[in-house]
């Protein structure tokens, strides 16, 4: 288990389940770049059908970033067919690092996987799990909220952090009462996202969708119905002066990150309109706002957090369990966003 | 004293998302933009800001200067000075054009009223083009002697704002260290800048403040409870505080010849650091709660006598020697200082804070230039074990040491004995090591930007209020003092490359210490 080379490093222990083989490039990247930030002794789970043991160990140590003074990080590999989950608490037990937290990183419905997860959840700190895996939005909200009020551990979704930038956006573009009042009033909300899908993303509308529901819920509107149709979602709300009515548009851009959101249009009573875009290829967004008597500059915003950098990986490994993400889970136990419906 | 009323609201999207503050839409004017400071340091800052998400995103900088350029000069120089001095390379060039936007170039005299005249034209006209709101910073990179006039100037024109009058936008000054050269200057200073600035207003900024590891010290007193237990006369000996430079003073002969070591470096981050390590926890983590207990701890420190002056105070003037193999040439023949300046490029002293917890507690102080290499560390020495334990062996080796490592190599390290294998009880002394660079990879933010950020967000923690730079300038006043009284000191005093003055080894060897070998 001691690295070779670098010296060895571990501010927690992180472990991490891949039970899409499909997914398992993408959760190698992520695991880089948090041990490229914030090393950490790693025990990858990947469920496998492939090969011809049914359950393997491997353990080695990964440098992230080369240097004069490299630091490794332990790495404990695990290949486990279905039926041999079960043994995986015993290897990954003996494994942790002592006194440091434990960080559980799941890509698959943590509230209904049952061979792993209950083992070491008593352990864990925080899980961090990954709702691109979960069919269901609306049921899952329901056994979401049952996990919280039980006294789950921490809990932290990555769906939720990839929309991290463009809840600060928001948060600065709308910063002061007349604005949010605007925003409050809003008659029409689109918001436009990359429909397009890959290996590693099927469910392009959950941003959208939490965005809007974070939204709703912030901002006190109540949920009247949900419809759409050619693959654009509608989402009624009453307002406290009327009803304001939640597009989900979806467009393509293939080389893009499948789910990311383009565009941010409101428009309220007095003929307001704020347009936020992002800028293709950039992590910024330009602002446009007028109504019908004025018309300011444009500004452009910083959108934070592409998926791997600093500032996505503080706020998933470190912060508190968001009220608001809370909350925007209530919004959705009200919502039937389904497959079936174009949704999700 | 009237806290500045600046009203929010509460934002109902705002959960505090990444816990980092947001700095609130303002202008940003710094005098004395051509200046270093605001090309190695400040405007990186700013773009690193942006870069993170923590620029507000209504804000712009004026650089205010003498010299004669446009906008797109300013901001052309900006970019070659980012792109070199950014602690993130390469400059991101989307950001870049769109940062740069932001930036302008004012120029006029410090004391010419038509150019504040126009100045306030320039910003009210930025406030209705970028929704700045009126909200000012003004950043004065200038000489000391210049801050009250661009502060009076300020007031004369309306861009400070009374402090009574800020409910919808506020006003702000940083002040660049040195504040005053002595007690007396200080005090009077202070007193005239207070007839146009509030304490609220001021910002005395420090960048020793702004540096990770510094804020790290309140973390590490008062999360580890491990250690506050002995952080006391009850088993500290002594406390070494080193800030040790390899550089000598370069081309700032003029600046360093009006300051020296103990006003340029002793009298403000020396004490700084001085003040949170021997400070109590203060009842909250608010800026008043914190900076109250600073102060009481400055003024606890026990006035220098004559005989401290002469007994616990040493300074010293490199000469010439070798730096890592080069070699070097001393003080005196740098540019600008004089073949006979007895200005002092080193110091070392001794302090006692009389309080309950350090009662009898030597704080060592040195700091000095040309010295064998750059490293700045509080080094906390416990006394040793009790009883006749294993004291066959050498004493030195017995004290427990806990290192805090400002700069470079930022950390911590605690020293501690262990027997070494084998049958006899051989000790050696090993250390528990806790370096950043090891834990946390990325880079972390640079001081200024910490402190811009802060400035902006209304938070003066981290900048010192008026009563710690008095008490510190009370502190140290009599030293300046001593000093001019005294005969031609005997300078140089040590070679560079050498830790210092032979007499500093003596101050601390006559009270049967030495100094950590570095």
């Amino acid at each position: 288990m001691a690295s070779s080379v670098g010296s060895a490093a571990g501010l927690f222990n992180l472990v991490v389940f891949c039970k899409n083989p499909d997914r398992v490039d993408y959760f190698r990247q992520f695991i880089l770049a948090i041990i490229k930030h914030f090393p950490c002794r790693v025990a990858f789970i990947q469920q496998t059908e492939d090969g011809n043991e049914e359950i393997s160990a491997e353990a080695g140590s990964i440098v992230p970033v080369q240097s004069e003074n490299p630091i490794s990080c332990d790495q404990l590999l695990i290949q486990a067919k279905p039926g041999q989950l079960f043994r995986v608490p015993f290897l990954v037990l003996p494994f942790i690092l002592a006194d440091l937290p434990l960080l559980l990183v799941w890509d698959c419905d943590p509230t209904s996987e049952q061979e792993i997860l209950p083992k070491l959840q008593p352990y864990a700190n925080r899980l961090i799990f990954d709702s691109e895996t979960i069919d269901h939005l609306q049921h899952f909200s329901h056994r979401f909220l049952a996990y919280v009020t039980s006294g789950w551990l921490d809990m932290v979704d990555l769906n939720w952090s990839r929309i991290g930038g463009w809840r600060e956006v928001m948060t600065k573009i709308f910063d002061t009462e007349d604005r949010i009042l605007h925003l409050r009033q809003a008659h029409e909300l689109r918001i436009t996202y990359n429909a397009t899908e890959n290996r590693f993303f099927h469910h392009s509308q959950t941003q959208a969708i939490y965005l809007q529901a974070w939204l709703a819920a912030q901002l006190g509107w109540h949920f009247c119905s949900l419809g759409g149709s050619q693959g654009t979602s509608e989402v009624r709300y009453k307002t406290h002066i009327g009803t304001t009515t939640v597009i989900l548009q979806p467009s393509r851009l293939e080389n893009g990150t499948p789910g990311a959101i383009f565009s941010i249009e409101l428009l309220s009573p007095g003929g307001i309109q704020v347009l936020a875009t992002r800028k293709p290829g950039t992590q910024q967004v330009t602002v446009h706002a007028s109504s019908d008597v004025s018309c300011t500059l444009p500004y452009t915003l910083n959108l934070r957090g592409s998926q791997f950098n600093y500032a996505f990986l503080k706020e998933t490994l470190y912060l508190y369990g968001s009220q608001h993400y809370r909350h925007m889970v209530h919004m959705l136990k009200q919502q039937e966003w389904t497959r079936e419906s174009g949704s999700v | 004293m009237t806290m500045a009323p600046y009203v929010t609201f509460h934002n109902p999207l705002d959960e505090g998302l990444a816990n980092m503050k947001t700095a609130a839409p303002c202008v940003m004017v710094i005098f004395g933009a051509t200046g270093d400071l605001t090309s190695r340091k400040l405007i990186p800052a700013l773009y690193n800001l942006a870069r993170e998400g923590q620029l507000p995103h209504h804000f712009c900088c004026v650089g205010f200067a003498r010299r004669d350029k446009n906008d797109a000069v300013f901001r052309s120089e900006m970019q070659v000075a980012v792109s070199q001095f950014s602690r993130v390379k390469p400059i991101d060039n989307e950001l870049w054009n769109t940062f740069s936007q932001q930036l302008f170039y004012h120029r006029s005299d410090f004391n010419d009223d038509a150019g504040y005249e126009t100045l306030k034209q320039k910003l009210e006209l930025i406030d209705s083009q970028f929704a700045t709101r009126g909200n000012r910073v003004f950043y004065l990179s200038t000489q000391p002697k210049e801050f009250l006039l661009i502060v009076e100037k300020l007031k004369q024109h309306h861009l400070i704002y009374p402090s009574d009058q800020e409910q919808t936008r506020w006003s702000r000054v940083i002040l660049e260290k040195p504040f005053g050269h002595d007690l007396p200057s200080a005090l009077l200073l202070q007193q005239q800048i207070s007839k146009f600035l509030d304490e609220n207003q001021c910002y005395r900024i420090d960048h020793f403040l702004g540096k990770e590891t510094v804020q790290n010290l309140l973390v590490f007193r008062f999360t580890n409870p491990i250690f506050e237990s002995l952080w006391s006369n009850h088993h500290v000996d002594h406390v070494q505080i080193t800030v040790a430079e390899e550089i000598g003073i370069g081309t700032r002969g003029n600046l360093w010849e009006q300051a020296g070591m103990l006003r340029d470096i002793v009298q403000n981050h020396v004490m700084q650091l001085l003040s949170l390590i021997a400070m109590e926890p203060p009842s909250s983590l608010k800026a008043e709660s914190i900076r109250n207990e600073k102060v009481k701890v400055l003024e606890s420190i026990r006035p220098l006598s004559a005989e401290d002056l002469v007994q616990h105070v040493v300074r010293g003037q490199y000469g010439s020697g070798y730096i890592q193999g080069k070699a070097v040439r001393g003080y005196r023949e740098e540019d600008n200082v004089s073949p006979v300046s007895s200005v002092e490029s080193y110091v070392a002293l001794r302090l006692l804070v009389d309080n309950w917890r350090w009662a009898g507690v030597p704080f060592y102080i040195r700091a000095g230039k040309r010295l064998p290499k750059r490293i700045t560390e509080i080094a906390i020495i416990f006394k040793e074990a009790p009883g006749a334990l294993y004291k066959s062996e050498s004493r030195k080796h017995h004290a427990n040491v806990l290192v805090i490592r400002i700069q470079p190599n930022e950390g911590t390290l605690l020293k501690m004995n262990c027997k070494v294998p084998g049958h006899d009880s051989t000790i050696q002394p090993v250390g528990m090591d806790f370096r950043y660079g090891s834990y946390f990879g990325s880079t972390p933010p640079e001081a200024y930007e910490r402190l811009l950020c802060d400035c902006m967000a209304g938070d003066n923690t981290l900048f010192a209020r008026s009563d710690e730079v008095m008490a510190s300038w009370r502190l140290l006043t009599p030293v300046l003092e001593h000093w001019r009284m005294a005969p031609q000191a005997a300078f140089p005093n040590y070679p560079s490359g050498l830790w210092g003055p032979i007499e500093a080894d003596q101050m601390l060897e006559r009270e049967g210490r030495s100094w950590r070998l570095l």
